[in-house]
């Protein structure tokens, strides 16, 4: 029997992968199972703090460019999660920087000014 | 009658004070607060392996642990208003206003401060971004924080996006119980926490930190053991955070408390009122001891 392993030898990938999972802390909480990361960048709504929240939030999130993941993927942590996604492309080069914009101007106007001194 | 300006300065710092012990105190758990009187407050932090094992009997000098520092530099404040004598002579309550609108304008000066430096942690630059394994490009509140020790080449997170709930603020407790500081060693937080909200969650905020059943099950909660406070703070709108109440990264260096300043006017026809103070936000070098929930 040959003892020749490739990349795709599943139990090589099943080593790799409780060897990772063992050095790792659990799951973050929030996560989407499932979730392509890669690709989206995902917003829980945890539908038990009530109606009048998450209709708030549904807004919120359509008027940024979020849109329903269906059918609702399970969410580490929440019960009942509603789960929006927005390209991750659209995020990083849209919505963040604008963001980022805006607490840096509301950072230089409140006179933050920190810096990091590193001694060793 | 002469114009008596220290009677004017007697009735402007009463009416000062009163309306400054009055004015809201929302932000004060969403920070610790210093109040070195030093222009600039360095705040270090040790990122060294923590743990004990055997003695090794090394030296230890301060640059050990003080590994790395914020220099979080004061920032002064003021605001002047001018009334002439005859406008004082002719009101009776003129000084006293006066005054009251600088003592609620310095008090929000200082709200305005807490606010613009939390709502920006997803935003700010971590301090250790691309050192002692914190990856290039990480801000404070991120995804993907890099730590060392055990479980090197391995991710934290301190940034959820999750709306506010009752799982959500178990969530956030969980991540802080687990934390790792650069190291990787685990610093078991979370004890005792303050939430920071916006007006959007301020009822559930408090419904949560006091209620001592859980709402789904009606099982006993631990949560109002463990929420020291609850800050709001306008600008956050649906996004939320948690800190450690020992433990807590977010830092207000208040130097020099409001105050009021009453002088004759150089022509001499007035009063100049100046309400001062010295403060600003900074942060320590590790993020440990917050989690942020940016939804949107």
């Amino acid at each position: 029997m040959s003892t020749t392993k490739t990349k795709t030898d599943p139990v090589e990938t099943a080593r790799q992968r409780a060897l990772a999972s063992l050095s790792r802390q659990s799951v973050t909480p929030g996560k989407v199972l499932g979730g392509d990361y890669k690709q989206y960048r995902y917003a829980v709504i945890d539908l038990d703090a009530g109606a009048g929240k998450a209709t708030g939030l549904r807004a919120e999130l359509e008027l940024r460019g979020y849109t329903r993941v269906e059918p609702t993927p399970e969410v580490v942590g929440i019960n009942r999660p509603e789960v929006w996604s927005i390209p991750r492309a659209v995020f990083d080069e849209v919505l963040q920087p604008a963001r980022q914009s805006r607490d840096a101007d509301r950072m230089r106007a409140a006179g933050i000014n920190i810096l990091i001194r590193r001694t060793a | 009658m002469a114009n008596d300006i220290a009677k004017v300065a007697r009735t402007a710092e009463k009416a000062f004070v009163d309306t400054l012990s009055q004015s809201t105190d929302k932000w004060r758990p969403a920070v610790r607060v210093h109040t070195d009187d030093t222009p600039s407050l360095q705040l270090g932090a040790y990122v060294g392996t923590g743990l004990l094992g055997s003695a090794q009997g090394a030296g230890q000098t301060p640059a050990d642990i003080d590994t790395v520092q914020s220099v979080i530099t004061s920032s002064h404040k003021d605001k002047l208003y001018r009334l002439n004598w005859d406008e004082i002579a002719d009101s009776d309550s003129a000084v006293a206003n006066i005054s009251a609108i600088l003592a609620n304008e310095a008090s929000a000066t200082v709200q305005n401060i807490v606010e613009a430096g939390v709502t920006g942690l997803p935003s700010l630059d971590h301090p250790l971004q691309g050192d002692r394994g914190v990856g290039g490009g990480i801000k404070f509140a991120d995804t993907g924080i890099n730590y060392g020790g055990l479980g090197s080449g391995t991710t934290q997170d301190n940034l959820l996006a999750i709306g506010f709930s009752r799982a959500a603020v178990n969530a956030g407790l969980k991540i802080l119980r687990e934390y790792r500081n650069q190291a990787g060693v685990q610093l078991h937080m979370g004890d005792r926490v303050n939430l920071i909200v916006g007006p959007e969650n301020e009822e559930e905020a408090f419904a949560i930190a006091r209620s001592g059943m859980s709402s789904d099950q009606m099982q006993a909660s631990q949560i109002p053991q463990r929420v020291a406070g609850v800050s709001v703070l306008t600008s956050m709108g649906n996004d939320w955070a948690l800190v450690d109440d020992m433990a807590n990264p977010l830092v207000l260096h208040l130097r020099r408390l409001p105050r009021i300043v009453v002088t004759p006017t150089d022509d001499g026809l007035g009063v100049n009122f100046a309400a001062t103070l010295t403060a600003t936000f900074g942060v320590m070098p590790s993020e440990a001891g917050l989690v942020y929930s940016q939804v949107a």
